[in-house]
C-alpha cells in the first residue's frame, strides 16, 4: 500500500495578483518559462511518487492539462475539478478529494517554489509519529535582493505569521496572526503549563507544505464548517491538541465497538479524538517503550497525546509567489536554484529562437522557443517567453515578458513584467511597469490610462505626451473588472 | 586571616590591573525570618553542617572570582569572627557594613555609596549555592557589551523542568534570539500577555517557564546607581521588570543566560528548599562543593557521609546521611536521609528520618523524629516524638514524653524582643512569625510561597498554624473599624456614584490608617461590597439579582485593583460563604455571583473548583446543590474556552 498520496492545490484564483491573472489561471503563471505549478510537481516527482492529484478549477482544466503535457514531467498527474463560483476554500478540495484519499498525505500548494528536502519532511514525520507535520521556511539573510517591483508603488504590508514552537520537541503549539491582535499577545497559561519552553517565531513562512494523517481528511468530511487548511483547520487541531481529551486511551478502555459517529445525534457529530486514536498495537508499543520525546518532567512520551502537531523549520530556499513581488522575485531567482529543483541543466536560451543582437548577455537571460530578437538591440537580465518579436533599437534590462509579445522599434523597456499578447508601439519607454494580457502601449498621444491600486480599481485619467510610462499598471479596463 | 590583615592584603595588591579583576558582591543577609528559629543570620544557617557563608566562599574560590565583598547589614561581628579562620588562596575578602538596609535594593544604594564596585561584577545573595565557573559567562556578558553598550545585568536561570512548583519559581521570561529579557511575569495565576509591537520587532520569542532563578547576576557597573536612582526597586525582580517597562526613560537592557546540565544553582529560600539542597548536596549534584571534598567526610555507599562518628550496636543507617565528627549513636539508633551536626549524642533506640540536626544536640532514649528541624545545643529528652514540621530553635530543652508537631519553638534565651511569647513548656516558648507584613515587602528576590501540605516538605507554614494560639482581639477591633469604614466608602461612592479610583484611595487610606493586613483587605472589600443594603424593603427576587449585579459591575475596577493574584482570589472567597451563604435571598443566586466574578476575570477557573471541593466537604450552608450545576457549567466552559481561542 501507499504510504503517502499527494495532493497539490492548485485551484487558487490568485485574488492578489489581478493584474496577472486575467487571461491565465494562477498555476499556469510563468515562472523561469514553466508554468507555476511545475516546480511543486517536480519536486514531487524528485522524490519518487508516480501519482498526484492536482485539484484545479473546473474552467482551467483543459488549458492545464494543455499546459501539463508541454514539460518534461512524467508523473502521473490525475486532474480533479472544483467548481469555479462556489469559492471553495482548501479545505474544501480536500474534502471533495476524500473519496480518493486512501492513506497518509501531503498537502502541496501550487505556487510554492523551493529546494526543501522531502524525505527528510517524511521521515521527521514518521519519526514523531505527527499528527499533521506543517513545513516552514526560515529567511536566508545571506541572499537579498533588492528591486522595486513594477507597478504602482504600494507599501505591502507583510502579514506576520506568529508559530508557536515547543523547541526541545519541535511541536507545533500555537498559530496566529500578527493582525488577529493589538497591543498584546496573551498567551495562555495552560500552554505554558503543558509545555514549560515555547518559542514564538515572528520571521517564518509558510510554505503551505503539509504532511497529514489520513483521519484528518475523513474528519473533513464530518466537518462541513472549515473551509481552509491554514486558516481553520490547522487551528482547530491545535486547540485540539490542547484539551484535556487528547490523550491516549489505556489499553483498558479499548474496546472495539465505539464507534466514532454519534448515530444517536440528528446531527451526526463525530469524536475527533477517536478518529485520531491509534492503533491498538501502537499504544501497547508506547506503554511499553522507555523511550520518551522529552524531559523535565515526569509526563510519558509525547505527553500522552494523542493528536501531536509538529513543525518542520528549514533553512531552504522557498517562495510562495502569491503576491507580485514574490512573484517577481521567484522569476529572477528561479534560474539560481534551477539545478536543485529539476537536477538538470537549465536550458536558457531555446534552439529554437533566433536571436541577431549582438548586445545580448547570455548569463542573465531565459529565452522561449520561436522568440525573435532583432540585431541592433541591447538585451540583458530578461526572461522571454515563446513567440516574441523584439524589433532593431530596443533596449529591454530586468524584465519579464511572457508568451507572443511584440516590442516595437526604438522602445526602452527597464523592469517591468509583460503579460501575454501585448504590442508596444514604436519608441515607448516603460519603467516599473505591469502590462496586462493583450493590451497594445501605444505611442500616439492623449491615451486614458488607468491606473489599478492593487485591490481596489481607482478610475484615473492621465494625458500623456509620447508612449513614457513609469510605475504604472497598463491593462484593459474590462479585464480588471471581471475580478 | 582577620579583616585587619584582609586590609592589608588588599592595599599590597593594588598594583594588580584593575580592569581584570573579577569582583563579586555577596549580600549575606535575606531580609526575612524565613529561618529565624533555627538560625537568626542566614549566613551561618548550617546546610548539611556547614555555614552558607562557607558554601558561598568555597564556591567563589574555585568560580574565577578574585575579590568577594560580602555586604552585612546585622551580626556582623559573628560574620567577621567567623571568617577569621578562613583561609582562601584565590580570593581577597572585604566585609562591608551598612545597619539600616532593610531590602536587597538598600544593600545596592549603599554599596554605589561605597563605590567600591569598578567593573562588571557577580551579584549574588548568601543563599545561592553553586558550583560552575563564572569567568565563561562574564566573557559572554563582555562580547554582548561590545554590541550593545545599554546591557545593565545578565540574569542567570537555571533550567529545572516543567514541573510546577511554589518553591520561588512561579515566573515566565520570554527573550529573544539574542537572550535579552523582553518580558518578565511573576504571578502566573493569569495568561501571560506580551507587548505585541515588542514581539514582532524579534525574530522569535522564547518564552520559559520551566526556570529556577537563584537570584544571581552579572552585572555592570551601572547597576548600583540605577538602584539609586529608583530608589522604589526592592529586589533584582524589580529592577528587572523595571528596565523594560521604563524603557523610554532608562536606557538600560537585561539579558539572561540558561544554565544547563552540570552547572548547579540553587537558592535556599525556605524550608522546602533548604531541604532539596541539602538533598542535592549529599547527592553530589553540587560536585567538587560536596562533603567529602571540603570537609575531609568519607564517603560510602548509599551516600553515606561520616566522620569521627562513633556507633554502637545495633545502629542501622539508611541512604543519604551525613553525621559529622565527634557525633556519638548509641544503641540501636536508626537514622535515615538526615543530617547530623557534630558533637551530637544520640541515645539509646531513636529514630531520625528525613530530620535535620544542628550541631551540639542531645537526644535521649527512645524518641523519634520525623521531618524536623533541631537547633543548635537543644536537648531533646526520653520519649518525645516530633512529627512533621517542628523546628527547634538553639537552646530549647523539649521535656520528656513530649508529642509535637507542627510547631516552631524557641528558648527564653535566645529570644530578645521578637515578639510575645506564647509558654510551651519551661525555658521554652511558641514562636510566632508575627511580621508576615513586613516580610512580605522585604523578600529578598523570589516572591515565595511556602506549599502548603507538601508532603515531602519539612515545612509548612507552621506561622500562620501556629498564630491560632494567641488572641489578637484589638487587631481585629481595629479590622473591623477598618470594615465598617470600607462599607461607608462604598455605600457613599455607589449613592454618588464617585469614581472607583477615589474610593480606592479612601480604602486604602483607612487601610494603613488601621494597618490592616492584605489579605483582610480582600476578604473585607468582597465582603463590604456584597453586604450593601438596599434601599427598597421586600424586595423581588428580581431586584436582588439586579441589584447584585449593577453593584458588582459597579466596583469591578476596585475588584481588580485588589484581587490580583490567587492568593487574593483565596482570601475573599471565605466573604461569599460569610455573606452569600448566609443569607437565604442570596444563596439563591450565588452561582450568579461567582459567575460574575469569573467572568471578569476576578476569580479562576482553578480556584473556583478548588474552593468548591473544600466547601462542599462539609457543607454548612447546604449550598452544594445550589452550586452544582453552575460548577458543571464551569468544567463545561474551560473545555468551550479551550477550544474557542
Amino acid at each position: 500500500m501507499l504510504e503517502f498520496q499527494v495532493i497539490v492545490l492548485a485551484a487558487g484564483k490568485g485574488s492578489r495578483i489581478t493584474e496577472l491573472t486575467a487571461r491565465k489561471p494562477k498555476c499556469l503563471l510563468p515562472i523561469g518559462n514553466q508554468p507555476m505549478v511545475y516546480y511543486p510537481l517536480k519536486i514531487i516527482e524528485k522524490y519518487g511518487f508516480k501519482e498526484v492529484f492536482l485539484v484545479v478549477l473546473e474552467t482551467a482544466k483543459s488549458e492545464v492539462e494543455f499546459a501539463l503535457e508541454k514539460t518534461d514531467l512524467a508523473i502521473n498527474v490525475n486532474v480533479v475539478t472544483i467548481p469555479y463560483d462556489c469559492d471553495w476554500g482548501t479545505a474544501d478540495s480536500l474534502r471533495h478529494l476524500a473519496s480518493y484519499i486512501i492513506s497518509d498525505f501531503i498537502v502541496v500548494s501550487s505556487d510554492l517554489l523551493t529546494t526543501i528536502n522531502v524525505k527528510s519532511i517524511l521521515n521527521f514525520h514518521r519519526k514523531n509519529e505527527s499528527s499533521l507535520t506543517a513545513v516552514y521556511l526560515q529567511p536566508n539573510t545571506d541572499v537579498e535582493l533588492n528591486f522595486v517591483t513594477p507597478g504602482t508603488k504600494s507599501k505591502t504590508k507583510i502579514e506576520k505569521d506568529l508559530v508557536g514552537i515547543d523547541p526541545v520537541t519541535k511541536r507545533l503549539v500555537f498559530l496566529a496572526s500578527a493582525s488577529d491582535y493589538e497591543e498584546v499577545l496573551p498567551i495562555k497559561e495552560k500552554l505554558l503549563r503543558k509545555h514549560g519552553n515555547v518559542r514564538i517565531y515572528t520571521n517564518l513562512l509558510d510554505a503551505h507544505f503539509f504532511v497529514m494523517k489520513k483521519w484528518l481528511i475523513k474528519y473533513l468530511t464530518f466537518d462541513k464548517n472549515l473551509t481552509t487548511v491554514k486558516g481553520e483547520l490547522i487551528p482547530y487541531v491545535l486547540k485540539k491538541q490542547m484539551s484535556r481529551d487528547n490523550k491516549l486511551p489505556s489499553l483498558i478502555d479499548i474496546s472495539p465497538e465505539i464507534s466514532p459517529m454519534n448515530h444517536q445525534n440528528e446531527k451526526k457529530t463525530v469524536d475527533i479524538f477517536l478518529l485520531a486514536k491509534d492503533l491498538d498495537y501502537d499504544i501497547l508499543a508506547k506503554t511499553l517503550s522507555s523511550y520518551n520525546d522529552h524531559t523535565g518532567d515526569l509526563n510519558p512520551v509525547y505527553l500522552n497525546d494523542n493528536i501531536k502537531c509538529y513543525s518542520y523549520i528549514t533553512k531552504e530556499f522557498g517562495i510562495r509567489t502569491n503576491t507580485l513581488h514574490d512573484f517577481y522575485k521567484a522569476n529572477k531567482t528561479v534560474a539560481n536554484y534551477w539545478n536543485k529543483i529539476v537536477e538538470q541543466e537549465l536550458i536558457k536560451i531555446s534552439p529554437e529562437s533566433v536571436i541577431e543582437s549582438t548586445q545580448f548577455d547570455k548569463e542573465t537571460c531565459i529565452v522561449g522557443s520561436m522568440t525573435k530578437i532583432a540585431a541592433k538591440t541591447s538585451i540583458k537580465s530578461t526572461i522571454f517567453g515563446t513567440g516574441c518579436v523584439i524589433e532593431q533599437k530596443t533596449r529591454i534590462s530586468d524584465c519579464l515578458i511572457m508568451n507572443n509579445v511584440v516590442v516595437k522599434e526604438g522602445c526602452v523597456i527597464s523592469n517591468c513584467i509583460i503579460c501575454d499578447d501585448v504590442i508596444i508601439e514604436n519608441n515607448c519607454t516603460l519603467t516599473s511597469c505591469l502590462v496586462g494580457s493583450q493590451y497594445t502601449v501605444s505611442s500616439k498621444i492623449d491615451i486614458f490610462l488607468n491606473s489599478v491600486n492593487n485591490f481596489k480599481i481607482n478610475f484615473f485619467f492621465y494625458c500623456r505626451f509620447l508612449g513614457s510610462h513609469k510605475n504604472e499598471i497598463l491593462a484593459e479596463i474590462e479585464s480588471l473588472m471581471e475580478i | 586571616m582577620n579583616s585587619k590583615t584582609v586590609n592589608e592584603k588588599l592595599h599590597s595588591k593594588t598594583n594588580v590591573e584593575k580592569e581584570n579583576i573579577i569582583q563579586a558582591v555577596v549580600v549575606a543577609d535575606s531580609f526575612n525570618k524565613t529561618f529565624a528559629p533555627a538560625s537568626h543570620c542566614l549566613a551561618l544557617l548550617p546546610l548539611v553542617n556547614k555555614k552558607l557563608l562557607d558554601y558561598t566562599l568555597e564556591w567563589l574560590n574555585i568560580a574565577g572570582v578574585n575579590e568577594v565583598i560580602i555586604f552585612c547589614s546585622s551580626h556582623v561581628n559573628e560574620i567577621k569572627q567567623h571568617l577569621s579562620d578562613k583561609v582562601y588562596l584565590s580570593i581577597d575578602i572585604k566585609v562591608l557594613v551598612s545597619e539600616g538596609c532593610y531590602s536587597f535594593g538598600d544593600v545596592m544604594r549603599a554599596l554605589d555609596r561605597y563605590a567600591v564596585i569598578r567593573n562588571t561584577f557577580v551579584l549574588l545573595s548568601v543563599d545561592v549555592i553553586g558550583n560552575f565557573n563564572f569567568v565563561p559567562i562574564i566573557e559572554k556578558f563582555k562580547t554582548i557589551q561590545k554590541n550593545d553598550k545599554e546591557i545593565s545585568m545578565m540574569t542567570l536561570f537555571k533550567e529545572i523542568g516543567n514541573q510546577r512548583t511554589d518553591l520561588g519559581n512561579n515566573f515566565i521570561v520570554a527573550y529573544n534570539s539574542e537572550n535579552r529579557i523582553i518580558h518578565y511575569h511573576v504571578q502566573n495565576s493569569r495568561n501571560l500577555e506580551l507587548p505585541l509591537d515588542v514581539v514582532l520587532e524579534q525574530d522569535f520569542v522564547e518564552i520559559r517557564n520551566d526556570l529556577l532563578n537563584p537570584g544571581l547576576a552579572i552585572c555592570s557597573d551601572a547597576v548600583p546607581p540605577l538602584f539609586s536612582d529608583n530608589f522604589d526597586f526592592q529586589t533584582i525582580n524589580d529592577f528587572i521588570r523595571g528596565m523594560f517597562m521604563n524603557e523610554e526613560i532608562i536606557q538600560s537592557t537585561v539579558y539572561c543566560e540558561i544554565l544547563k546540565g552540570n552547572n548547579y544553582v540553587a537558592k535556599v529560600t525556605n524550608w522546602p528548599m533548604y531541604q532539596i539542597v541539602s538533598q542535592d548536596i549529599v547527592r553530589r549534584w553540587t560536585y567538587p562543593i560536596v562533603p567529602d571534598i571540603s570537609e575531609k567526610y568519607s564517603y560510602s555507599k548509599n551516600s553515606i557521609y561520616l566522620k569521627n562518628a562513633t556507633f554502637s550496636q545495633g545502629c542501622r543507617l539508611g541512604s543519604d546521611i551525613v553525621i559529622g565528627s565527634d557525633t556519638k549513636l548509641k544503641k540501636n539508633v536508626y537514622v535515615h536521609n538526615s543530617i547530623i551536626g557534630c558533637n551530637c549524642l544520640i541515645g539509646n533506640d531513636v529514630i531520625i528520618e528525613n530530620s535535620f540536626i544542628f550541631d551540639n544536640v542531645k537526644i535521649d532514649d527512645n524518641s523519634v523524629i520525623r521531618y524536623s528541624v533541631i537547633g543548635h545545643k537543644c536537648h531533646v529528652k526520653k520519649k518525645c516524638v516530633l512529627e512533621k514540621n517542628c523546628i527547634l530553635g538553639p537552646l530549647v530543652t523539649l521535656n520528656a514524653e513530649s508529642k509535637i508537631n507542627n510547631i516552631a519553638l524557641i528558648s527564653k534565651t535566645s529570644s530578645s524582643s521578637i515578639c510575645k511569647l506564647t509558654s510551651f513548656s519551661d525555658g521554652c516558648y511558641v514562636y510566632e512569625n508575627s511580621d508576615s507584613e513586613d516580610e512580605e515587602i522585604a523578600s529578598l528576590v523570589c516572591e515565595q510561597k511556602i506549599h502548603e501540605n507538601n508532603e515531602l516538605s519539612s515545612a509548612s507554614e507552621w506561622g500562620s498554624s501556629c498564630s491560632v494560639s494567641s488572641s489578637p482581639i484589638n487587631l481585629l477591633d481595629d479590622v473591623n473599624i477598618f470594615y465598617n469604614e470600607v462599607i461607608d466608602s462604598l455605600t457613599r461612592g455607589y449613592e454618588d456614584k464617585l469614581k472607583c479610583e477615589n474610593l480606592i484611595l479612601e480604602i486604602n487610606s483607612s487601610r494603613y490608617a488601621y494597618n490592616v493586613t492584605v489579605n483582610e483587605v480582600n476578604y473585607n472589600i468582597l465582603r463590604a461590597i456584597l453586604s450593601i443594603q438596599m434601599n427598597q424593603e421586600k424586595p423581588t427576587m428580581k431586584e436582588i439579582l439586579q441589584h447584585v449585579d449593577s453593584k458588582l459591575k459597579y466596583f469591578t475596577p476596585i475588584l481588580r485593583n485588589y484581587i490580583k493574584n490567587e492568593e487574593a482570589q483565596r482570601d475573599c472567597l471565605p466573604a461569599i460563604e460569610d455573606v452569600v451563604f448566609t443569607s437565604d435571598k442570596l444563596k439563591t443566586i450565588s452561582p450568579k455571583i461567582i459567575q460574575f466574578l469569573y467572568d471578569k476575570d476576578i476569580l479562576s477557573e482553578e480556584i473556583i473548583l478548588s474552593w468548591f471541593d473544600d466547601i462542599s466537604k462539609n457543607d454548612v450552608h447546604n449550598v452544594k446543590n445550589i452550586l452544582i450545576p453552575f460548577i458543571k457549567w464551569l468544567n463545561e466552559a474551560e473545555e468551550e474556552s479551550d477550544e474557542s481561542d
